[in-house]
């Protein structure tokens, strides 16, 4: 275990200090700061926080005591729920764009099924698109309840960006039953769709 | 003579000069109103300045902010602490009018001083074409400077925090990250080069800007200070029940402030705008945490945050660039209010 007595140091010199000490410790080790103002050691527990670590501290004869271990370097993200889910960077340069809530044409009850199949397997495929875009009727597979909203919730959750067409969700009037992504407007849109490198309609 | 270092007077690490927005609305909450019909414009909607209707065709904007020193030269402290009081008028769309002087200012400190700070004051007035009607001086250890304020403005153009529409955009005037780097600079980890540019961005007025948000007859923005983006994002949301959608990488920041952060120098009010903020905020877990501590950064004088009509994004960013704004950039999106106010990627 290392110390460092950041003890009579105002902010941000506490945090330039620990940080500085995480970086010279190797990982699993452990890392004691002191300090004697509580404002540095709220700042500096909620920072090692912000980088994915577990700080905890004690407090004796009016010194503040905090410990933390030194995890990977992944832990800039921020939640610990990063560590299971999956990371940002596999995500794709791409969109999909669901024009109606049913796939391809013919047979409708065929259509609903594809939908459905199409959703579900996007969390297992390797290059998942950075976006999904609802459009018209499409809507009807983000709302409450809709047989894929948990599939969608899971792919919102792995950081992929549901985008869904207020204007749409405003004719339909389904915009108090809308159970994931967020409402968008055409400028953002039609801005998503130009900047990307490729869109998948359906 | 050596010229006199103005931040020798102020607690080194002196990040926590604005009560942070929490403990504020804890304060504030409960206390007598009083309503009035020609009270257009209150706390209510967390906005900039209070507007009181006089006539059909006038309204005087109030306001008033003043802070201890956030620089060492006293001439460029009062151009700042000056451009950060009128500011407000700006924010509301107004024009400035008069300006009182509020300064506490200590006794073992050369008069020469004072005199400089309230020198770089008088001359913001000026260029704000106001009128400097006075002011109040009090004994104070630490010293402190700033304006109170009386703007005008026709009733029918306001502009608040309340009035963003679903699909407007976002746009952003001047760069973040002031706070960072002059926190960095108390430390001595950024070089000149990269702290003069904050210096003169502090003392630009935002009185450009305010002029052209009327010429394209926005109803909604706010000016960025003590709250940093988000924290005065948010307030704008909340007043005008939207969610705003913020895309960190197209927000301006000054050179050198995420380097600086990444040395873990991150002024304490960053993390007080992080507790204000976080209830109401998504952050897209790509969002790395360095990034997010910019966007919470608080701003001394910082730029305007307008809510723009889209057909008017094009023009409106050419005006302002080309009006001084060099770093102006469409910042996001406001969007029909979603499960939080803020969602920031």
């Amino acid at each position: 275990m290392k110390t460092i007595d950041a003890k009579g140091q105002l902010c941000p010199i506490p945090l330039i200090m620990t940080k500085k000490a995480l970086g010279e410790l190797k990982e699993n080790e452990t890392l004691e700061v002191l300090m004697d103002n509580e404002t540095s050691v709220k700042n500096v527990t909620r920072y090692l926080e912000e980088m994915g670590m577990k700080p905890s501290t004690g407090k004796k004869d009016s010194i503040y005591h905090v410990f933390v271990n030194k995890t990977s370097e992944v832990s800039e993200n921020v939640n610990v729920e990063d560590f299971c889910t999956i990371n940002n960077e596999r995500l794709s340069d791409y969109i999909v764009s669901f024009q109606k809530n049913k796939l391809g044409e013919g047979s409708e009850e065929l259509g609903t099924i594809l939908a459905k199949a199409f959703i579900n397997t996007l969390p297992e495929v390797e290059a998942k698109p950075k976006k999904l875009i609802f459009l018209n009727s499409g809507i009807y597979l983000v709302l409450k309840d809709s047989p894929v909203i948990d599939t969608l919730k899971k792919l919102e959750q792995m950081g992929i960006e549901i985008l869904v067409c207020g204007t749409c969700l405003d004719y339909y009037k389904k915009k108090e039953e809308l159970g994931v992504g967020i409402v968008s407007n055409m400028y953002v849109i039609l801005e998503s769709l130009s900047k990307t490198s490729k869109v998948i309609y359906l | 003579m050596k010229p006199y270092d103005l931040l020798s007077t102020v607690e080194y690490g002196g990040c926590s000069a604005k009560l942070s927005a929490n403990d504020l609305s804890t304060a504030l909450a409960d206390l007598p109103k009083t309503p009035h019909k020609n009270l257009l414009v209150d706390i209510e909607t967390h906005d900039d300045a209070g507007v009181y209707k006089v006539s059909d065709d006038l309204a005087l904007i109030q306001t008033t902010d003043f802070f201890p020193p956030v620089c060492s030269d006293p001439y460029e402290f009062g151009q700042i602490a000056a451009a950060n009081a009128l500011s407000d008028v700006y924010a509301m769309g107004g024009e400035v009018l008069t300006a009182l002087n509020i300064v506490a200012f200590p006794t073992k400190v050369p008069l020469d001083v004072l005199k400089e700070i309230l020198r770089g004051g008088i001359e913001k007035v000026i260029e704000a074409g106001g009128v400097m009607m006075g002011g109040h001086t009090i004994v104070d250890d630490v010293p402190k400077y700033g304006l109170a304020v009386t703007g005008s403005i026709h009733p029918d153009r306001i502009i608040t925090n309340a009035a963003a529409k679903p699909g407007d955009v976002l746009i952003l005037t001047k760069p973040i990250g002031a706070g960072i780097i002059m926190a960095g600079k108390r430390i001595g980890e950024i070089e000149m080069d990269k702290y003069q540019p904050i210096l003169e961005s502090m003392k630009q007025l935002n009185k450009e800007g305010g002029r052209i948000m009327q010429k394209y007859k926005v109803k909604c923005a706010t000016d960025i200070t003590g709250f940093g983006l988000l924290g005065h994002a948010l307030k704008l949301a909340m007043g005008s029940n939207v969610t705003l959608k913020i895309d960190s990488k197209r927000v301006p920041s000054f050179n050198g402030a995420l380097d600086l952060i990444e040395l873990g120098c991150i002024p304490g009010a960053c993390f007080r705008n992080l507790e204000y903020v976080e209830n109401e905020c998504t952050f897209e877990k790509s969002l790395r945490s360095n990034h997010k501590m910019l966007l919470l950064d608080a701003q001394t004088s910082g730029g305007l945050l307008i809510c723009c009509n889209e057909n008017d994004v094009n023009n409106m960013i050419a005006e302002l660039s080309e009006s001084g704004y060099a770093c102006t950039s469409v910042i996001g999106s406001v969007c029909e209010k979603g499960n939080k106010y803020l969602l920031i990627n």
